[in-house]
């Protein structure tokens, strides 16, 4: 190989904003100069939408499906400030198998060898992250990814799902799997919001790499079909992504996180349901629980 | 609600609680205080080697049914045991019509991406070929793992695709990895042939009034069916056979008999059953017509059932007396040779009760699984004042080894794939499974005797092969206690 090539997988629970964290983070690294490639391991192929204008491209695996072989050009497409768009695909929802979709997906792109010939830098994989089976643990195992980012939000259920997430990292950590990066947290707007990832990344032994808060100027940006670093480049939350890329552009060194039991989740979880429930009902305010 | 209403059948180990696949002892050691037999349903073993999926016994009585195609809906691989028992199925068709047909199957061959996207399509594509290639009376849908893994629905692939085909689409749930059981594997088959191949019921059931159901299983040849109809004849019944080698279009004349008699408890629950809710028809589950008591006390449950005792046991009293006259010249070869014996559950049980009536001591026995049905065959054993040494085992020719080299038996009798660990370790061995040769009733007993005679009368073979070929183990396992790999889960 002959130069270090970055490969990052971002995982989240679906409808975590996972996609969009993504192909802002593709584009604000192609923006600061990095020649970089998506790949979309879900089912629903609209990774690389804001990418490409919200365009779908054909998937890997329909391409294989019909052709029987796929070739480079026919599955890696450019999008926005350059960025090469890869969507691996999988079936129709109810049927077959979504995870070896991606385990056949991503043995096509290995087989391929677009990497150096496309001289890419950082290759990013945007990965439905609750990791309900092997499949789904491809992009961490075997080499391919070297850090693991998971986008999450304050809600229990994306925490959970990080959680899981963590689990699989660590199973796979003594055999040369990917380690992880940190938590994206995602549309973190409320002060409690903060509180509760900080909290969780403190336990899980992480850390938060950049807080990304809620945002109208995203919808507005998905709604043209771009990413905000296309459609509203000096806006804050562009901003936002930027500062994101620039961290994981410098980013080396990943870690073994250190997932929460499930009975000491569901404590933990129930600890910060009773704290939210005492604000709510004004028995506490934030600043007085010191959040 | 039965369990044929029910698009998928139940494994074996959810339907008989105590089913129990790892046992080592005798089988006066399996007795405990208020049971016949008490073996812990969860033990298992930490080594396994050499056992099968109950795809292997499942195509087996599948191939050998007439006018039908097997389309195996699966990796490439699942189903080739069927070449295996080609030569069952040719030599059984030659029997029966006088003309050896092969068995028919084709597969799915599901690849990288079928299993991606769902192999329903290419399962109804498959389907419509075979219609328009063999124009079979039925096809049997198979499920292998790969299906069962990623979800497909073949019974909604046959419902959809059935209107557009003239043969009879069964769908068989018979995912390999679900059940250790073979056993699970009749239930899978009587569960598709019940669900599809039977009329719906009536409010008044048309009746066969001299019908019986007599149920075959897969090591059974058509001339042990020529023993049990010449039995049956005698009291003035018609036999209809089924579901090995049986025409689909008969199948419909099971719900219509007076009765349905098992030969293999374990192998014939699942159906019987249904038959008696659904379509009233009584039945006799109890012995299997292995060995001469077994075959009298086998046909005189039949004659009480229909009021035809004194003749049943007439009928029995004077083939004894013909068959005992018969065996006396085999009996000095006989008297005393230890014997091991492996085979399916209930018949290994049945013809250790043969082989005792031929003058042979039972060393061992290797049973494929335990379950309530062997209870009664246990019993039989055990008020001879028997005991002996009792592996209960899917196979697993590691134990058997040792086991056999402890015992040293005189014979062994075994399937024809099962022979070869006794027959290098030097002992005379007998295949059970040879479907061209008697075993059956009175009949089969003679015709097991004449062979066991010529097969120890000349013991060379295996003498050499004993000599000269050896097993693959090393002398540490033979140190080690054959069941030292059992363990209880409980």
């Amino acid at each position: 190989m002959g130069k270090n090539i970055k490969q990052i997988a971002i995982y989240g629970k679906g409808g975590i904003g996972k996609s969009t964290t993504s192909s802002n983070l593709s584009a604000a690294l192609a923006r600061l100069g990095y020649r970089v490639l998506q790949v979309g391991c879900d089912p629903k192929s609209d990774s690389t939408n804001t990418l490409r204008g919200g365009q779908y491209i054909p998937t890997v695996l329909d391409t294989l499906r019909e052709k029987g072989k796929v070739a480079a050009n026919e599955i890696i497409f450019e999008g926005f400030g350059g960025v090469y768009c890869v969507e691996a695909g999988g079936p129709a929802p109810g049927v077959g198998c979504a995870g070896r979709g991606i385990i056949t997906a991503v043995e096509q792109l290995k087989r391929l060898q677009v990497f150096e010939e496309l001289k890419i830098d950082v290759v990013l994989y945007d990965v439905l992250g609750d990791v309900v089976c092997g499949g789904f643990a491809v992009p961490i195992r075997e080499g391919i990814a070297q850090h693991v980012f998971t986008v999450a939000s304050s809600d229990f259920m994306a925490l959970y799902a990080a959680n899981n997430l963590f689990a699989g990292i660590q199973k796979y950590s003594a055999a040369g799997g990917a380690l992880l990066g940190g938590v994206i947290a995602n549309s973190i707007s409320a002060p409690y919001a903060k509180a509760i990832v900080d909290d969780f990344a403190q336990k899980t032994k992480t850390k938060i790499i950049e807080h990304v808060p809620r945002s109208v100027t995203v919808s507005q940006a998905e709604l043209q079909g771009k990413t905000v670093i296309e459609a509203a480049p000096d806006s804050d939350q562009a901003r936002v992504y930027l500062s994101l890329a620039k961290k994981i552009s410098k980013h080396h060194k990943s870690t073994t996180p250190a997932p929460l039991a499930i009975a000491d989740l569901r404590e933990w979880a129930s600890k910060w349901g009773r704290e939210l429930l005492r604000m709510e009902s004004g028995e506490i305010s934030s600043q007085a629980a010191g959040i | 609600m039965s369990y044929l209403d029910q698009r998928v059948p139940p494994k074996r180990e959810d339907r008989h609680a105590d089913t129990c696949l790892a046992y080592g002892g005798t089988i006066c050691g399996a007795q405990k205080p208020g049971r016949v037999c008490a073996l812990t349903a969860g033990a298992d073993r930490a080594f396994t080697q050499g056992s099968i999926c109950p795809l292997l016994p499942a195509m087996g009585i599948m191939s050998s049914l007439p006018d039908t195609v097997v389309l195996m809906h699966g990796a490439v691989g699942c189903g080739s045991c069927a070449h295996g028992n080609n030569g069952n199925v040719r030599a059984g068709h030659a029997a029966r019509s006088g003309q050896p047909v092969d068995a028919l199957w084709l597969s799915t061959a599901l690849n990288e991406i079928d299993v991606v996207s769902g192999g329903d399509e290419k399962l109804a594509r498959a389907i419509e070929e075979i219609e328009a290639a063999h124009h079979p009376k039925a096809i049997f849908v198979v499920s292998g793992c790969l299906p069962g893994i990623i979800g497909d629905d073949l019974d909604a692939v046959a419902a959809r695709v059935q209107p557009k085909i003239a043969a009879k689409i069964l769908p068989v749930h018979c995912e390999g990895f679900k059940s250790r059981f073979m056993a699970t594997a009749y239930d899978v088959i009587y569960h598709a042939l019940g669900r599809n191949l039977l009329p719906a019921p009536t409010k008044k059931q048309p009746r066969e009034k001299t019908t019986i159901n007599i149920m075959t299983v897969g090591s059974m040849g058509r001339v042990d069916e020529l023993e049990l109809e010449r039995l049956v004849k005698e009291l003035g019944l018609k036999a209809n056979f089924f579901p090995v080698f049986s025409d689909p279009d008969s199948l419909p004349r099971a719900a219509r008999a007076a009765l349905s008699v098992s030969t293999c408890p374990t192998h014939d629950d699942y159906f019987l059953i249904h038959l008696k809710e659904k379509y009233g028809v009584p039945y006799i589950i109890r012995h299997m017509p292995i060995g001469i008591a077994n075959t009298s006390r086998w046909l005189s449950d039949i004659g009480q059932h229909f009021g035809l005792g004194p003749q049943a046991a007439a009928l029995a009293q004077a083939e004894e007396k013909e068959l005992e006259k018969a065996l006396d010249d085999f009996r000095p070869l006989f008297q005393g040779k230890r014997v091991f014996l492996s085979a399916g559950e209930y018949r290994s049980l049945a013809t250790a009760s043969l082989l005792r009536e031929l003058g042979f001591e039972i060393a061992g026995i290797r049973s494929f699984h335990y379950d309530e049905f062997a209870d009664v065959e246990i019993e039989k054993l055990r008020r001879e004042g028997q005991d002996f040494s009792w592996s209960v085992a899917n196979v697993q020719p590691f134990e058997e080894a040792n086991l056999l080299k402890r015992i040293k038996p005189d014979l062994f009798l075994g399937h024809w794939h099962g022979n070869n660990n006794a027959a290098r370790l030097g002992i005379p061995t007998q295949v059970i499974y040879n479907t061209g040769f008697g075993y059956i009733g009175y009949r089969g007993a003679y015709d097991l005797a004449r062979r066991l005679d010529r097969k120890l009368k000349n013991t060379a073979f295996t003498d050499r092969l004993g000599r000269y070929a050896g097993l693959p183990y090393q002398k540490s396992w033979y140190r080690r206690e054959p069941f030292s790999l059992i363990r209880s889960r409980a």
